[in-house]
């Protein structure tokens, strides 16, 4: 009689004890499949280096980042990263003559054999197309941030490394409709008092300036010209 | 390291989708020890000219079943 009276809670005390580590190693692998994920992610930079299908499948790979770039912060560096070395790898074929620099690596040499100039002023092309919707996206990361400033400061940092290849990359229309969104951004940098970050988009807003100044230019005398 | 730098040279040789058709990553399985994660730094290494879309179409929908495993042992728990 005594036994049943006090083994019950003894064994619920075990049970409770056990589900306690259930629990704890459920949590460990769901931690893991996390860990998972972002290695998986981490390959994205390695299959940005020359790829074959750049300007046919961009498109597609762009709507899946703008997604994870707004769902998921950890994965932020990441497709930045990959991006601009799209971009960084493209741009330099387009602008190098001579291919004697390149291809001391027998792969690298493999791969770029198929990669003409023609093919990385195509895939340069569809970046640009996807550019602007990107910059939007991080733009709005970084302007919907609320006080943490590592993290803002962060995707500044990210934005301003990704920008200047971009506008370098860029054509003159898709040039002016950036030219808006870094002026509200710099408003925004204004009204939180961010020095620091103040100081960045000051900068990048001078260097964009200048940069589009000529075709400013241009734009008013042909509508001089016109009217 | 040896082993590493052979298997690096079979990746370019053949391709990423080629080489994980060979030796999948098989993140799914219920033991963790039964998947290949080794592989990552080799790929990491390696991968050149690969295709985009295999990445949308291929790496993109494990990451999602991954998540969702994830969640479903949280929802478990919690």
């Amino acid at each position: 009689m005594r036994c049943s009276v006090f083994f019950p809670p003894l064994y619920s005390f075990s049970t409770l004890y056990t589900l306690q580590l259930e629990k704890q190693g459920l949590t460990v692998s769901s931690r893991n499949a996390d860990s998972l994920a972002y290695s998986l992610w981490s390959l994205l930079p390695s299959f940005c280096n020359y790829p074959s299908d750049t300007a046919k499948s961009f498109k597609d790979l762009e709507r899946h980042l703008r997604n994870t770039l707004k769902e998921e912060p950890d994965i932020r560096g990441i497709i930045c990263t990959s991006l601009q070395l799209l971009i960084r790898q493209n741009k330099n074929i387009k602008d190098s003559n001579d291919k004697d620099d390149i291809g001391q690596d027998m792969a690298k040499e493999q791969v770029l054999v198929n990669y003409s100039q023609q093919v990385a002023t195509e895939n340069l092309r569809a970046l640009e197309i996807s550019a602007k919707n990107l910059l939007k996206d991080l733009s709005d990361v970084f302007l919907k941030s609320t006080k943490d400033d590592g993290g803002c400061l962060q995707v500044l940092f990210l934005q301003c490394t990704i920008v200047e290849p971009i506008v370098h990359a860029c054509s003159h229309n898709i040039k002016l409709e950036f030219a808006v969104l870094f002026m509200s951004l710099f408003f925004s940098c204004c009204a939180r008092m961010c020095y620091a970050i103040l100081k960045l988009s000051i900068a990048l807003v001078s260097a964009f300036i200048i940069q589009i100044l000529p075709c400013i230019i241009i734009s008013f005398t042909h509508g001089i010209l016109i009217g | 390291m040896q082993l590493h730098t052979c298997l690096g040279s079979a990746l370019v040789a053949m391709g990423p989708e080629t080489f994980l058709s060979f030796i999948p990553l098989n993140l799914e399985a219920e033991d963790l020890s039964v998947s290949n994660i080794w592989l990552f730094p080799i790929l990491k290494q390696y991968i050149v000219g690969a295709r985009l879309k295999y990445f949308t179409e291929e790496i993109s929908p494990m990451i999602g079943r991954i998540r969702e495993k994830a969640q479903k042992v949280l929802d478990i728990v919690f």
